[in-house]
């Protein structure tokens, strides 16, 4: 099985969307502390500059707080950038590999086809903790250099935590989609449509607990909704905001985050287990 | 390797009807069939890559196909690789894919030995040649010692010296490495060149099968003579008056092809002299796998 898991996590590596992923992540967890403290000190510069034409006393330099630059690259990555490439490797894991006919020479070997997908599924996620991992070290290695106080670094940090498992959630998503659908564009065009679908209902969902308009006797409908709402695909997908002591953390995305994981692999095995290999 | 009432249907059409078949230890059994006879289905449900209706199928004395498929090596129409790799990382990737552990390295220099690719491995797989990627697929197919190699129309697309290269490679196999082959291929010469047994598939049913020689011998009853005469017309009026002939077409340097069926050729001689026809010459056409083919698929 470890041997399997190897070709598959040689193999995935050595992609280039899997290459570009790793690199951009590591860009982002390097460059943030950096960016960030650059930030403040041309903020600080200009505020100073002002001050000293002005002839008002000028402020005293304090480097941005500890956690600032893990902050802005759990946001960043969290904003499409990793999604996207989490979607495109997802999708060339099974999809390419089965359009390009090259599934079938792995079937050829004596791997039996749950071991061989699960090592597919377990590079992925493999692939994915890395991305993450690529960005939280450099950026927390360079904040704790450029950077000093504040106490919401176990927080966000528990946030690149809930990030990662909404990274494995959509992997499997992605992974069960191009099981299948079998094709590259057939899964990316999946997924966007779920995404709309869910953003769309979330939407709706939103809306409609917004207005607490329901007619008389109806008011469960509103009930109903606010319970709905936290496990909605996007609503989980989200749960790495429960960081901010502001917000709570939303139990019921974490369990959907799992459920999604269990569920796409399942479905992914029934698949293939019944599939035609070309 | 036995099969037995192997069924695959796509809808209603059925592909591949209730073969059997049996391929002895140390055969070269070639596996003959016109374009969509079935043959591809066939071998790709023999190695559990597309499911089965019905049937049995034993690979090397084991029912479990995934196991059996350890000592099995397979190309399967043409054999893809992941093109961005070199020749010798694809190799590693079925290497691993097969557990071979510590015997990657020298089980990967001895395939490509085997082939003739140990200097081109490490070029990019997208830049080999089609004869190349041929060469590449066998020796992925040779990865661990198989005892038994399948091979889907090995030479498909090979210019003349590829497919010699090929022809070669496989008679080299089924020699020297004891591995029991099960080819197929349109080729019908090579086949009659390297095969002992040969199945003839039409219409997904089996409908021939048995050594080369067996069936060449077996279709010399229903044989082929070329008869040439100096009055053609004579010829052909005596020829139509014959019982158990039948008139095959036109024949070589003006002769008349006549199918003899049981009747000796001594006999259709004494005929045709009786008849008054001046014969020149008597031909008997030499049987080929190819004129067994066309008939088992006419």
């Amino acid at each position: 099985m470890l041997s399997i898991y190897r070709a598959e996590l040689s193999k995935l590596l050595s992609r280039l969307p899997a290459r570009l992923g790793l690199i951009v992540a590591l860009v982002m967890g390097v460059a943030m502390p950096m960016v960030v403290y650059g930030g403040r000190w041309a903020a600080f510069a200009a505020g100073t500059s002002m001050a000293l034409s002005a002839g008002a006393p000028t402020m005293d330099w304090s480097p941005p707080e500890l956690h600032s630059g893990l902050l802005w690259a759990l946001r960043t990555r969290n904003f499409f950038v990793m999604g996207t490439f989490l979607i495109l490797v997802g999708s060339v894991t099974f999809a390419a590999e089965y359009q390009a006919r090259t599934l079938r020479e792995d079937m050829l070997r004596a791997v039996p086809r749950v071991a061989l997908l699960f090592a597919k599924w377990a590079a992925l996620v493999s692939w994915a903790f890395a991305s993450l991992l690529l960005t939280w070290i450099p950026c927390l290695l360079g904040s704790l250099v450029l950077m000093s106080g504040g106490d919401k670094l176990l927080a966000i940090s528990a946030g690149f935590a809930a990030s990662g498992l909404a990274d494995v959630a959509l992997v499997s998503f992605v992974f069960a989609v191009s099981v299948l659908t079998r094709s590259v564009p057939g899964t990316i065009a999946g997924v966007f449509l779920f995404y709309v679908l869910d953003y769309a209902l979330g939407l709706a969902l939103g809306v409609a607990s917004a207005l607490h308009a329901y007619p008389r006797g109806y008011e469960w409908v509103g009930t109903i909704v606010d319970q709905v709402q936290p496990w909605l695909f996007s609503s989980a997908m989200n749960a790495w905001k429960g960081w901010d002591p502001t917000v709570p953390w939303a139990w019921q995305g974490l369990v959907m985050l799992c459920l999604v994981i269990v569920g796409s692999f399942t479905a992914s095995v029934a698949a293939f287990q019944r599939m035609d290999v070309p | 390797m036995e099969v037995r009432g192997l069924t695959r249907r796509y809808g209603k059409h059925v592909v591949v009807d209730s073969l059997d078949l049996t391929v002895q230890v140390g055969d070269v059994y070639g596996f003959l069939g016109p374009n969509g006879a079935g043959k591809t289905t066939a071998m790709r449900c023999i190695l559990g890559l597309i499911r089965r209706d019905a049937g049995r199928v034993e690979l090397l004395g084991q029912a479990d196909i995934t196991r059996a498929r350890a000592q099995v090596g397979a190309i399967i129409e043409t054999p893809t690789f992941h093109g961005w790799m070199s020749g010798r990382a694809n190799l590693e990737q079925a290497a691993l894919l097969s557990g071979l552990g510590a015997q990657t390295k020298p089980e990967i220099d001895r395939v490509l030995e085997r082939v003739g690719l140990a200097d081109r491995a490490k070029d990019r797989a997208s830049n080999y040649s089609l004869g190349m990627r041929q060469r590449l697929g066998i020796a992925r197919a040779l990865l661990g010692r198989p005892k038994m190699l399948f091979l889907d129309e090995p030479t498909n697309g090979l210019d003349p010296s590829g497919m010699h290269e090929m022809r070669e490679l496989i008679r080299s196999l089924a020699l020297h490495d004891d591995i029991t082959i099960f080819i197929s291929s349109h080729l019908l010469a090579e086949v009659q060149a390297i095969c002992n047994r040969v199945g003839i598939l039409r219409d997904g049913k089996l409908r021939a099968e048995g050594t080369v020689a067996a069936l060449i011998e077996e279709a010399r009853g229903q044989g082929i003579v070329e008869v040439g005469a100096a009055d053609k017309a004579a010829l052909e009026r005596a020829l139509g008056a014959i019982d158990g002939i039948t008139v095959a077409g036109a024949g070589t340097a003006g002769r008349v092809r006549v199918r003899y069926g049981e009747l000796p050729l001594a006999q259709l001689n004494r005929r045709l002299l009786d008849a008054g026809v001046e014969v020149e010459a008597l031909v008997p056409v030499t049987r080929t796998l190819e004129d067994v083919f066309m008939e088992v698929v006419q």
